[in-house]
């Protein structure tokens, strides 16, 4: 394999794949076997991608709502990947500036919490 | 000489901390022998096993109730006035230990009641993806996103997804979505 000049992923999953749709739903685990006090809220989420045959996977995982906070890697990840695109785009339009300039306000008015 | 009766509070305080290890955090190669041995070794091992079953099922009754701490010192001072319960050191170690180790014993229970993988970390990088250079589109940025995706007790696996700027825009609206169905349930009342 000829060597990159990226700094490498993790060698992990070499596949990408495109996110094809979305699905979450907020729950409550309330009692278990194991604890009969749970009392946590959760985000079940359903994403279904593609890969470069276009066969489709559905892959299932839960968020505490912790990872929904900013200052946490799920949500501040997300925002800092939006914002590099946004830098990335080698015409950086009006539209754009405008759009970033209120991307960074939400981060700093912790619009997500 | 009774299990009850050699207390310091640091053997059942160590106690305490293996059954912990053992029943909430899923740590291996905690055996009955083994804590007696370490922390109880002159009493005998057919008074050991009743002393710790009695322990061990306290810990899980208060975990389990996930006791706050008017249930936690009306529970106790129930286990003292029993037959066959603890004593009032004993329940002074026991308080103590679950004051200082709630919230990890719960994190660990709520883990172990996950039965689907949980999001245990995000990574990303953004690719200025070039086309040919007979193309006129070049310099598309991308945004190549890994989730790490991993069930309790099990290994990690790995989720690379590839996402324009447009796509990133629009998971973050739904994450924002979320962000308001979950302010809305937690400003209901129960």
């Amino acid at each position: 394999m000829e060597a990159s000049s990226e700094p490498p992923l993790d060698a992990k999953s070499e596949v990408t794949n495109q996110l094809v749709d979305f699905q979450w739903k907020l729950g409550m685990a309330v009692s278990s076997d194991t604890c009969r006090s749970l009392k946590y809220p959760y985000v079940a989420v359903m994403l279904k991608v593609a890969d470069h045959s276009g066969q489709v996977k559905t892959k299932c995982f839960e968020m505490t709502i912790p990872q929904f906070q900013p200052q946490h890697l799920a949500t501040s990840s997300l925002l800092s990947a939006s914002v590099s695109l946004t830098f990335l785009d080698s015409t950086i339009s009006t539209d754009s500036s405008r759009k970033l300039l209120q991307l960074l306000k939400r981060c700093e008015d912790g619009f997500f919490g | 000489m009774a299990a009850g009766e050699l207390e310091g509070s640091k053997p059942l305080n160590g106690l305490l901390n293996a059954l912990a290890q053992d029943t909430f955090h899923g740590h291996p190669g905690i055996t009955e022998e083994l804590l007696r041995s370490q922390l109880y070794p002159e009493v005998p091992p057919e008074e050991f096993r009743p002393f710790l079953a009695k322990m061990r099922g306290i810990l899980k009754s208060i975990a389990s109730a996930d006791m706050d701490f008017n249930q936690l010192e009306a529970f106790l001072t129930a286990q003292t006035k029993k037959q066959g319960g603890i004593t009032s050191d004993q329940a002074a170690v026991i308080s103590k230990f679950w004051k200082s180790h709630k919230t990890k014993i719960r994190e660990s229970l709520m883990n172990q009641s996950r039965w689907n993988s949980g999001l245990r970390g995000l990574s990303w990088r953004v690719d200025g993806k070039s086309q040919s250079r007979h193309s006129a589109q070049i310099h598309t940025p991308v945004a190549i996103i890994e989730l790490e995706l991993g069930k309790y007790g099990q290994k990690s696996e790995f989720l690379c997804l590839e996402f324009d700027e447009v796509k990133v825009n629009q998971i973050l609206k739904t994450l924002s979505e979320v962000e308001e169905s979950i302010s809305t349930l937690i400003s209901q009342p129960n």
